[in-house]
């Protein structure tokens, strides 16, 4: 317990430091050491675990929340350092990772919940560094599913997606499905199905930087359109 | 729309004509009950084997639709709004056991604000209730699809659904609801 106490004080202290360098013009070398003391910090957690008794779930979920707080800080320094260097899709993933792991963090444990203002800070930033994007959404009959913390048939176990338990977030793995659609959309469950270049007027262009691509486009200038 | 609660087609009747059995209590229905031509077609809410697990954890009894045997499968769309499975609420539970009604939309309501615990931005859930009412046997439906912080009080305009069948059919905001 007391390894426990202390890996949840060094976790809260690297998270309070690193707060400052979550800026764009924060120096570049400042940021990669924090991202690396995160990274350190966070392989030690798993050992953590493994100390935990197998009935002690709120600790292990304390555990987790901590894991995932890492790693949503980690994502946004990787975001803020990928877009000093113009690599905006790779930003455009880290944003998407340190917002799925705040939120996962905020449901895992109430540690979590001190994440509520951070996950507001990147749902900003989402809007304001990044232009309005075009997602793609699949619909799908599922037919077969099953629970990713006991392998039972989705529904039939007592583990609900989303939730933690020991330790772990509870995921519905789909086995059998059957794709009948896929739309556009502006608000979709995964933001990392996007799309990704446009054609106009012949030119291809990337969707998130418009800079044209590199490539031949045999097309007419009126048969425009998206790919992903 | 936010809120609107219309008459419904006779749940019973179409419970049978699709060879399925025809619940008293309280029960999840197909998302396309109305529309499927025959019991193959039929899907249920990708949300609906959560909620279920969630009503078996709270002891709220689920009066299945399917035969033995029978399994209708899930819809699952990857939007980011949450849709609850299509609820049918029974004249009988609602007269005999309405505090089983009401700790079922608790689950509901619950199993809402959870899920949309730590997230920003544009929040939407879409969910229906049917509602039977008895003695003239009629049903109407209760459809939601809004912010869940602004969902009105699900309980109550159940038990008016159901205790004034009568009564001249609503569409009015939340916030009037509330």
């Amino acid at each position: 317990m007391t390894q426990i106490a202390s890996l949840r004080s060094k976790v809260l202290e690297s998270l309070d430091r690193g707060k400052k360098l979550c800026y764009f013009v924060r120096d570049a070398a400042p940021q990669r050491e924090q991202r690396n003391e995160l990274r350190l910090i966070k392989d030690e957690v798993p050992k953590a675990k493994e100390l935990v008794l197998t009935n002690n779930e709120d600790i292990a979920n304390e555990l987790l929340a901590l894991e995932l707080m890492l790693e949503a800080q980690a994502q946004e320094l990787e975001m803020w350092l990928a877009l000093k260097d113009s690599r905006a899709a790779d930003a455009w993933e880290n944003l998407i990772s340190a917002q799925d792991a705040a939120r996962s963090a905020v449901r895992a444990h109430r540690l979590g919940e001190m994440l509520e203002r951070s996950q507001e800070r990147l749902h900003v930033m989402e809007k304001i560094l990044f232009p309005p994007q075009l997602f793609f959404s699949i619909g799908a009959i599922v037919r077969e599913s099953t629970c990713s913390i006991c392998d039972s048939p989705y529904g039939e176990c007592d583990h609900i997606k989303g939730r933690a338990y020991a330790g772990k977030i509870c995921s519905r793995i789909i086995s059998k499905a059957e794709v009948r659609e896929v739309s556009i959309v502006d608000d979709p469950a995964n933001k990392r199905c996007r799309v990704l270049e446009i054609t106009e007027g012949g030119i291809a262009r990337d969707y998130l930087t418009w800079a044209p691509i590199q490539k031949s486009v045999d097309q007419d200038p009126g048969n425009d359109g998206a790919g992903a | 729309m936010a809120l609107e609660v219309r008459q419904s087609i006779d749940v019973r009747d179409r419970l049978r004509q699709l060879g399925l059995r025809e619940p008293n209590g309280l029960s999840v229905l197909p998302r396309n009950l109305e529309s499927a031509s025959e019991k193959g077609e039929l899907l249920y809410e990708s949300s609906t084997p959560t909620v279920r697990i969630l009503w078996r954890q709270c002891g709220v009894q689920e009066d299945r639709i399917e035969m033995p045997g029978d399994s209708i499968p899930t819809y699952t769309e990857k939007d980011a709004t949450l849709t609850m499975p299509l609820i049918f609420v029974g004249a009988f539970l609602l007269s005999e056991n309405p505090t089983a009604v009401s700790l079922a939309l608790n689950v509901l309501g619950n199993y809402i604000t959870d899920y949309f615990k730590g997230t920003f931005g544009r929040r939407r859930v879409k969910l229906s209730i049917v509602v039977e009412s008895t003695p003239s046997t009629s049903y109407k439906k209760l459809e939601y699809d809004g912010d869940p912080e602004a969902m009105p009080d699900l309980l109550q305009l159940v038990k008016e659904m159901s205790n004034d069948s009568n009564r001249q059919l609503t569409v009015e905001s939340p916030g009037e609801l509330r």
